[in-house]
C-alpha cells in the first residue's frame, strides 16, 4: 500500500495522469503501438529517477515537451497544484474565522485572490 | 467520475461479441487493442464497482497500467504462446520486471530483473529457487514473497485454478502459471476452466454454442407454445414492462395503477388511464430535453467566449519569463474551464440520449398498454402456466452452466453495488448544506428526490426478481433450489438495505427542505436581500454597512455562486468598507 503524501504516491499520481492522456490517444486512434511503448518506457525510466517531490514538475514538463501528447497530463498536474493551494487557503481562512480573527482571514482571502489574478 | 471509470472509459469500444471492431483507420491493430483491453480488465478485474482515485494510487495501479503499455507487444494476456524474443527485448529495454507491481520507485527496490519463463511447474519452482534463494524476496503490490511462499501459493492454485488472481504479476509469474496449467489440462484432455481462459475465448463462448460438447440444443419453451399461449406470453412481457415503467414514474396515479395491476384489478378505463400517465411522462421528458438543449446552447456560447484565438498578445513568442509564466497560468485556467464546460456538455448530451430512449420506450408501451386487459380476459390458470414457463426459460437463459447460487451471488453483487452507489451519490455533499446557496439547495433537493425515486425503482425491480426466483425454485432440482433460496435471502437483505437508505434519504430531504423554507421565508420577510450562505451570515451581521456594499457589488454584476466566492466578495467589501472608514 503506497502511503498518501509520500514521494511514491506523488509519482503514482503523475503516472495516472500520463496513463489517462495516453489512453485518450489510444481511444482516438491517434497513436501507434510503437509510439505508445516508447513513451511508456521513457515515462517509467524518467519517473524512476525522481528522488524528490520538487523534481516532479520539471520531469513532467520535460516529458510534455518531448511528447506533446502528454501535455494534458502536465495541465492536470498544474491544475491539481492550484486546487491544493485553493483548498489550503480556504481551510486556513475558515480556521482563522473560527478563531474570530476576521481581519487576518480577510487579508489572507484577499492575498489569495490577488495571487490568482 | 473516479479514476478507474475514467481509465476504463478509454478502452476502445467493443462489439457485442467482445471483439474490438477492426477499422482500416485504426492504428492499433485489433489484437493489440484486445491485449490492452484484457490487461486493463485484469488490473482492475479484482475489484468491483468504481475505485476512487486514492485507492488506485495507493495500490500502484497506474504504474501497472503504464508498465503494461510499455510491454504491450510482449504481454501474455492469458497463456497464449509467448514470443520469447519479444519478452527478452522488453526486459532488456530498461524496465524492471519488479516495476510492473509499482514498486520500483522505492530506492531500496531490488535492481535485479526477474522474468520467469518455464514450460512446467518443476521448472518454474527451480527458477524461483535460483532467482530468490532461501532469503530473497519477490516484491508484489501488496506484499513480498519468499520462494517457499510462492511455491506454496502456486501449488494451491494448481489445485484450485479459480484462485489464479492471487498470484502476483511480478516477473510475469501469473501468466506463466496460467500457461503451464492450461498446457497440463490440455494434455490431460480436460476442459479449461473459466479462470484460465482468455478474454476472446470467453467472449466467443458467450456468443456461440460449443460444438461437439455433447449437448443437444433443445427447443426453447417459447417455441413450444401454442399461438394462444404465445399471445399470453407477449401480453405478460408487455405487462411487466409497463409495471417497471410505472414504478419509475413519480406520480400518485402511477403508484395507484401499479398497485391495481399487481392486484389484477384493471378495467378498460384503467388501460386508457395508464396510457395517459405515460403520455404525461413523455410530455414532461420532452420539456426536460428542451431545457437541456437550451443549456447546451449556453455552454456552447461560454466555450466560444473562453476559446481565445492565438494573437500576438497571447502567444509566448517575445515574452519575458514573468509574462510567459503568467500566460501559461492563464492558458491552463482557460483550458481547465473549457474542459469543464465540455464535460458538462457531454454529460447533458448523454442525459438527453437516455431521455430520448425512454420516450421511445414509453411510446411503445402506450401502444402495448392493451396487454393488461388482454390478460384480464384470459383464463387465469393458463396465464399462470405461461408465466411459469417464461420465468423458467429466463432462468435457464441467465443460468447457463451456473448454479442457482452463483447466479444469485451475481445478483447480490449487483445489489451491493447499487446500494453503495446510491448511498455515495446521495450523501456525498450532505454535510455542507449550510454553505449552499438557495439555487444549490434546490438542485440538491431535486437530486435527492431523483435518487429516492431511482432507489425505490430498484427496490421494485428487486422484489420482482425475488418473485421470479421464487417461481423458478418450484421447477428446479433440490440442489439448485437451495442455491436459489439462499439467493432470495440475499436479495431480500439487499431490499432491506435499500429501504433503509431510502428512509435516510427522506430524512435528509426533510433537512434540505427545511433549510430551503428557512431561506425563502427570510428572503420574503426582507430580512436578507442576498442569498448568502448561512455560515457567513453572522460575519456580515457583525459589520453594519457591509450589506450595503455587498448589495452594491451584486448590482454591479458580481454573481458569487460558491461558498468561497461569497467569502471573497464579503472580504473584498469588508476591505472596501475599512478603507472608506480610514
Amino acid at each position: 500500500m503506497i502511503e498518501k503524501g509520500t514521494l511514491r504516491y506523488e509519482i503514482e499520481r503523475i503516472r495516472l495522469y500520463i496513463t489517462q492522456a495516453l489512453l485518450d490517444r489510444v481511444q482516438g486512434k491517434e497513436i501507434s503501438r510503437e509510439d505508445l511503448q516508447i513513451i511508456a518506457r521513457d515515462v517509467l525510466d524518467m519517473t524512476n529517477k525522481i528522488t524528490d517531490k520538487s523534481q516532479i514538475d520539471s520531469v513532467l514538463d520535460s516529458l510534455a515537451k518531448k511528447y506533446p501528447v502528454l501535455e494534458p497530463a502536465l495541465v492536470k498536474q498544474l491544475s491539481y497544484e492550484e486546487d491544493q493551494l485553493r483548498a489550503a487557503a480556504a481551510s486556513k481562512v475558515t480556521e482563522l474565522l473560527k478563531q474570530g480573527k476576521i481581519e487576518e482571514a480577510g487579508m489572507l482571502a484577499h492575498k489569495y485572490n490577488e495571487q490568482r489574478i | 467520475m473516479t479514476a478507474q471509470a475514467e481509465l476504463l472509459q478509454q478502452i476502445p469500444a467493443k462489439e457485442s461479441g467482445g471483439e474490438v471492431q477492426a477499422t482500416p483507420e485504426a492504428i492499433l491493430d485489433s489484437e493489440t487493442q484486445q491485449q490492452l483491453d484484457a490487461t486493463l480488465n485484469e488490473i482492475f478485474g479484482g475489484v468491483s464497482g468504481e475505485v476512487p482515485e486514492q485507492q488506485i494510487l495507493q495500490e500502484g495501479k497506474a504504474t501497472e497500467v503504464i508498465d503494461a503499455l510499455a510491454r504491450l507487444e510482449a504481454f501474455d494476456t492469458a497463456g497464449e504462446p509467448q514470443d520469447v524474443s519479444k519478452t527478452e527485448a522488453a526486459t532488456t529495454s530498461g524496465e524492471s520486471a519488479i516495476e510492473q507491481e509499482g514498486e520500483a520507485v522505492e530506492s531500496q527496490a531490488p535492481e535485479t530483473e526477474i522474468q520467469f519463463m518455464a514450460e512446467t511447474l518443476p521448472e518454474l519452482y527451480e527458477q524461483i529457487d535460483s532467482a530468490l534463494g532461501s532469503t530473497g524476496v519477490l516484491k508484489g503490490t501488496q506484499k513480498e514473497y519468499t520462494a517457499a511462499e510462492l511455491k506454496q501459493l502456486i501449488a494451491e492454485v494448481h489445485d484450485d485454478p479459480s484462485r489464479i488472481r492471487e498470484i502476483t504479476r511480478a516477473g510475469g509469474l501469473r501468466s506463466q502459471v496460467r500457461r503451464i496449467l492450461r498446457t497440463e489440462l490440455a494434455l490431460e484432455g480436460k476442459e479449461i476452466p473459466g479462470a484460465l481462459k482468455t478474454e476472446s475465448e470467453l467472449a466467443q463462448e458467450s456468443n456461440q454454442p460449443v460444438e461437439g460438447s455433447g449437448k443437444e440444443q433443445e427447443p426453447s419453451n417459447q417455441e413450444l407454445l401454442t399461438p394462444e399461449q404465445q399471445r399470453i406470453a407477449d401480453a405478460i412481457k408487455s405487462r411487466d414492462e409497463i409495471k417497471v415503467a410505472l414504478g419509475e414514474i413519480d406520480s400518485d396515479d402511477a403508484r395507484e395503477y401499479l398497485h391495481d395491476i399487481d392486484a389484477g384489478e384493471l378495467t378498460s378505463a384503467h388501460v386508457e388511464a395508464v396510457r395517459d400517465v405515460f403520455r404525461i411522462e413523455v410530455a414532461n421528458i420532452q420539456a426536460a430535453i428542451a431545457e437541456k438543449k437550451r443549456s447546451i446552447e449556453l455552454i456552447n456560447l461560454d466555450i466560444s467566449e473562453a476559446s481565445v484565438p492565438a494573437t500576438a498578445e497571447n502567444t509566448m513568442a517575445g515574452k519575458s519569463p514573468e509574462e510567459r509564466a503568467k500566460l501559461h497560468k492563464e492558458n491552463i485556467a482557460r483550458e481547465k474551464q473549457i474542459n469543464a464546460l465540455r464535460q458538462k456538455r457531454e454529460k447533458i448530451e448523454t442525459e438527453i440520449a437516455d431521455l430520448e430512449q425512454r420516450i421511445s420506450k414509453l411510446n411503445q408501451l402506450i401502444n402495448d398498454a392493451g396487454a393488461i386487459e388482454v390478460l384480464r380476459n384470459m383464463d387465469p390458470q393458463e396465464v399462470a402456466k405461461v408465466e411459469e414457463l417464461l420465468v423458467e426459460e429466463e432462468m435457464q437463459k441467465a443460468q447457463g452452466e451456473k448454479t442457482g447460487e452463483e447466479l444469485t451471488e451475481a445478483q447480490q453483487e449487483a445489489t451491493e453495488g447499487v446500494e453503495q452507489t446510491q448511498r455515495e451519490k446521495l450523501f456525498a455533499e450532505a454535510k455542507n448544506i449550510e454553505n449552499f446557496t438557495l439555487d444549490e439547495l434546490k438542485a440538491e433537493r431535486a437530486r435527492a428526490e431523483t435518487m429516492i425515486r431511482i432507489t425505490e425503482g430498484s427496490i421494485a425491480l428487486m422484489k420482482m426478481t425475488v418473485k421470479a426466483l421464487e417461481m423458478a425454485s418450484s421447477s428446479v432440482d433440490d440442489e439448485a433450489k437451495v442455491g436459489l433460496e439462499k439467493g432470495i435471502e440475499r436479495i431480500n437483505a439487499g431490499i432491506d438495505l435499500l429501504t433503509e437508505i431510502v428512509e435516510e434519504a427522506k430524512d435528509y430531504l426533510d433537512v434540505v427542505n427545511g433549510e430551503i423554507n428557512r431561506r425563502e421565508n427570510a428572503l420574503k420577510e426582507g430580512e436578507k436581500k442576498l442569498d448568502i450562505p448561512a455560515a457567513l451570515n453572522e460575519m456580515v451581521d457583525r459589520y453594519p454597512g457591509l450589506m450595503d456594499i455587498l448589495e452594491q457589488r451584486v448590482q454591479e454584476g458580481r454573481k458569487p455562486q460558491t461558498f468561497l466566492e461569497w467569502l471573497s466578495l464579503i472580504f473584498e467589501s469588508f476591505l472596501a468598507q475599512s478603507s472608506k472608514e480610514d
